[in-house]
C-alpha cells in the first residue's frame, strides 16, 4: 500500500517539475522515487496485507510489483538516452509511464473485480497516450487510435463478465466468487457466459490468438520506448492478472474454459512463432515474438497448480530483461526512424561490441538457448505442464521454440555480418549502457542461478 | 395507473438482461462494421452503457449496493477514456483530415 502511494505522489511530482521547467532534477526524482518503491515494495514481503477487501498485498503482488519497478526503471533509464537531445513532454512521458506501474501494481493485487477493472483501466488509459506520444507521427497516432479502440472493446467484454458474474453471485469480491464455485455443483449458464466473456477480455489485454490482430500493428507504430513498455511491464501485468483471477475463482471449473484457453495457447504460440519468421522488420519481429510468449505463459494458467505462479513469475522475469536489452540495441541502433528492417543489424559487431554482446544475449535468451534466464523459464514453464499432464502443449510449445530460434539467430547473423556498410559509429550514454550491461548480467545470472527467482512467489 | 403499476413488477430480471444483451450486440455490431472512428467511439459507449444498465439492475434485484457503486466507477473510467479518446481522435483528425478508417494503412500485416 505504501507502494502504491508512494509511486502516485511520485507521478505527480513528476507532474509538477514538468510543469515548473526543472527539467534536471526529473531524472534523479523519478531513480530516487522508483528505487524508493522498489524498497517499501520489498519490506512488504511476507506481511500479506488485506485493504477493506479490495486488495491483497501478498507476496505473489510483492514478487509482480518488484518485477515491473525494476523493468519500469531500465525504461526510464533508456528513455533518459533517448530523449537527451529533446526536452519537450519529457516529464509527461515519465509521469505517464509511473501511472502505468501504479495501473499494474492495483492489476497484480487485486481482492474484487472492481479493483481488477478500475488496475486495467489506470494501466491501458495511461498508455493509450504513451502510445500517441509522438503527435505528429501517423504511424504513431494509427497505434495510439487502435491501440484505444481495442482496448475500450476488450475493457466492455471484460465489463460485461464480470457484471454477469456478480448478478449471479451477488459480489465482486474474489474469495465470495470462490466460494459459489466451490459451493454450487450446477453452475448457471449465466456465469459460465461471464467467466468465457472475461476471458475473452483478458485475450484482448495479453494479445492472445485470435485477439492478437491489433499486436503487431500497434507494436511497430508506437514508438519503440513505449513499445518496451508494452511488452514488458503490461504484458507482465496482464498474465499476472490474467493468472490471479483464474488461480483464485476459476480452477474448479476448468471444465468450462480449459479447451477453449487450450486451444488459444496452442494457437498463439504457432501463430506467433511462424508470423515472426516472416517478418523483415525488426520491431514487428519482436512483436510477433512477444504475441508466441504470450502463448507460452498461458501454458502455466492452463496448468493451474503449485507450480504456475513461480513458473509465471520466472518467465515474466527473463522474457523482461531479455526484451527490454533487445528493445534497446532497437532504440540504438534506429534512434527515432521508423523504419527498421532487419538487415539494419549489418556491421554492429564492429560498430558496437557492448550491443552486440547484450543483443546476442537477449536473443538467446528469448530464443530459450542455455544457460541463460529464458531457456529456464521455458524450462519451469514446461515442467508445470507436465504436472498437469498438458504433454501435447508442451510438444507443441517445444515446435514453438525451435521455429523461434530461426527468427531470433536473423539479427545476430546480421551483426556478425563483415561487409559493414558505411554507417556512423553508435554511441551510447552511460545510462544506455548500463542498460546493456545489466540486461546482459541479469540474464546470465538468473539463467545460471534460476533458484535465485524460481521460487519466489510463493503460496 | 393502477394497472401500469401492476405491470411494472412483472418486469424481472431477465427483462434487463435481455435489454442490455441487445444494447451490448449493437455495441459490439457497430464496432466490428462502421468505418467512422466517431461512431466506433460511440458504440464502445453504448457497451458501457449496456453493461451499467445490467449493473443497476443486477445490484436492486440482489439488494446490494456495491453494484451501484461500481456503475460510478465504471462512468468516472468511461469520462477518462472519452477525454484520452477525443484529444486521440483529433489529433488524427489534424493529421489526416478525415474521420475514416480506412485512411489509416500505414501498419499492415
Amino acid at each position: 500500500m505504501t507502494t502504491l502511494v508512494l509511486l502516485s505522489l511520485l507521478g505527480f511530482l513528476v507532474l509538477f517539475l514538468g510543469a515548473f521547467e526543472q527539467k534536471k532534477a526529473i531524472l534523479p526524482v523519478v531513480i530516487a522515487g522508483l528505487s524508493a518503491a522498489f524498497v517499501t515494495n520489498a519490506l512488504s514481503w511476507d506481511t500479506s496485507q488485506t485493504f477493506y477487501g479490495m486488495m491483497r498485498y501478498d507476496n505473489y503482488a510483492v514478487s509482480f510489483v518488484g518485477l515491473m519497478i525494476f523493468s519500469v526503471l531500465m525504461i526510464m533509464l533508456l528513455a533518459s538516452y533517448h530523449f537527451r537531445n529533446e526536452d519537450s513532454h519529457i516529464a509527461d512521458i515519465y509521469a505517464l509511464m509511473i501511472f502505468t506501474l501504479v495501473g499494474g501494481l492495483v492489476m497484480v493485487s487485486y481482492a474484487s473485480l472492481v479493483m481488477l477493472f478500475v488496475g486495467i483501466e489506470i494501466l491501458s488509459i495511461a498508455l493509450y497516450i504513451l502510445a500517441g506520444s509522438r503527435r505528429m507521427n501517423l504511424s504513431s497516432n494509427e497505434a495510439s487510435l487502435k491501440y484505444f479502440l481495442m482496448g475500450a472493446f476488450a475493457s466492455g467484454f471484460l465489463l460485461f463478465g464480470i457484471t454477469l458474474m456478480y448478478g449471479v453471485t451477488g459480489s465482486f469480491d474474489l474469495l465470495v466468487i470462490s466460494d459459489y464455485v466451490n459451493g454450487n455443483e450446477e453452475l448457471p449458464m449465466l456465469f459460465i457466459t461471464g467467466v468465457l466473456l472475461i476471458l475473452i477480455g483478458f485475450s484482448f489485454k495479453i494479445g492472445a490468438v485470435p485477439f492478437h490482430f491489433w499486436t503487431p500493428d500497434v507494436y511497430q507504430g508506437t514508438p519503440t520506448l513505449i513499445t518496451a513498455f508494452m511488452a514488458t511491464v503490461v504484458k507482465t501485468a496482464g498474465i499476472a492478472a490474467f493468472f490471479h483471477l483464474f488461480d483464485i475463482c476459476f480452477s474448479a471449473i476448468d471444465g468450462v474454459w480449459f479447451n477453449i484457453l487450450w486451444v488459444i495457447a496452442a494457437a498463439t504460440i504457432l501463430l506467433g512463432n511462424v508470423s515472426a519468421v516472416m517478418q523483415n522488420e525488426a520491431k514487428r519481429m519482436l512483436a510477433w515474438s512477444s504475441v508466441a510468449h504470450a502463448g507460452y505463459l498461458l501454458i502455466p494458467v492452463l496448468a493451474l497448480n503449485e507450480l504456475s505462479a513461480s513458473a509465471i513469475f520466472y518467465y515474466t522475469a527473463a522474457y523482461s530483461v531479455a526484451s527490454i536489452s533487445a528493445f534497446a540495441v532497437l532504440l540504438g541502433i534506429s534512434q527515432f526512424s521508423n523504419e527498421m528492417p532487419v538487415d539494419q543489424y549489418k556491421g554492429l559487431a564492429k560498430n558496437n561490441p557492448i550491443m552486440t554482446t547484450a543483443l546476442v544475449i537477449a536473443m538467446f535468451s528469448l530464443a530459450g538457448i542455455p544457460p541463460l534466464a529464458g531457456f529456464f523459464g521455458k524450462y519451469f514453464v514446461f515442467v508445470t505442464a507436465m504436472e498437469s499432464n498438458l504433454n501435447i502443449a508442451v510438444i507443441i510449445a517445444i515446435a514453438g521454440s525451435l521455429i523461434g530460434i530461426y527468427y531470433y539467430f536473423k539479427p545476430v547473423i546480421f551483426a556478425f555480418n563483415q561487409e559493414v556498410p558505411p554507417i556512423e559509429k553508435i554511441k551510447g550514454n552511460a545510462a544506455f549502457n548500463f542498460v546493456l550491461f545489466a540486461g546482459i548480467i541479469i540474464s546470465l545470472i538468473i539463467g545460471i542461478f534460476p533458484d535465485l527467482l524460481a521460487n519466489l512467489p510463493g503460496n | 395507473m393502477e394497472e401500469l403499476m401492476g405491470s411494472f413488477n412483472t418486469i424481472g430480471i431477465q427483462h434487463y438482461l435481455f435489454l442490455s444483451a441487445v444494447l451490448f450486440s449493437i455495441g459490439v455490431t457497430g464496432v466490428l462494421y462502421r468505418r467512422n472512428f466517431i461512431v466506433i467511439f460511440m458504440s464502445i459507449e453504448l457497451m458501457l452503457n449496456a453493461v451499467n444498465v445490467l449493473l443497476a439492475a443486477f445490484s436492486r434485484f440482489n439488494g446490494d449496493q456495491s453494484g451501484q457503486v461500481f456503475v460510478f466507477f465504471i462512468m468516472v473510467v468511461a469520462a477518462a477514456e472519452v477525454a484520452v479518446g477525443l484529444a486521440i481522435l483529433v489529433m488524427i483528425f489534424r493529421n489526416i483530415r478525415s474521420t475514416d478508417i480506412n485512411a489509416l494503412r500505414n501498419l499492415k500485416w
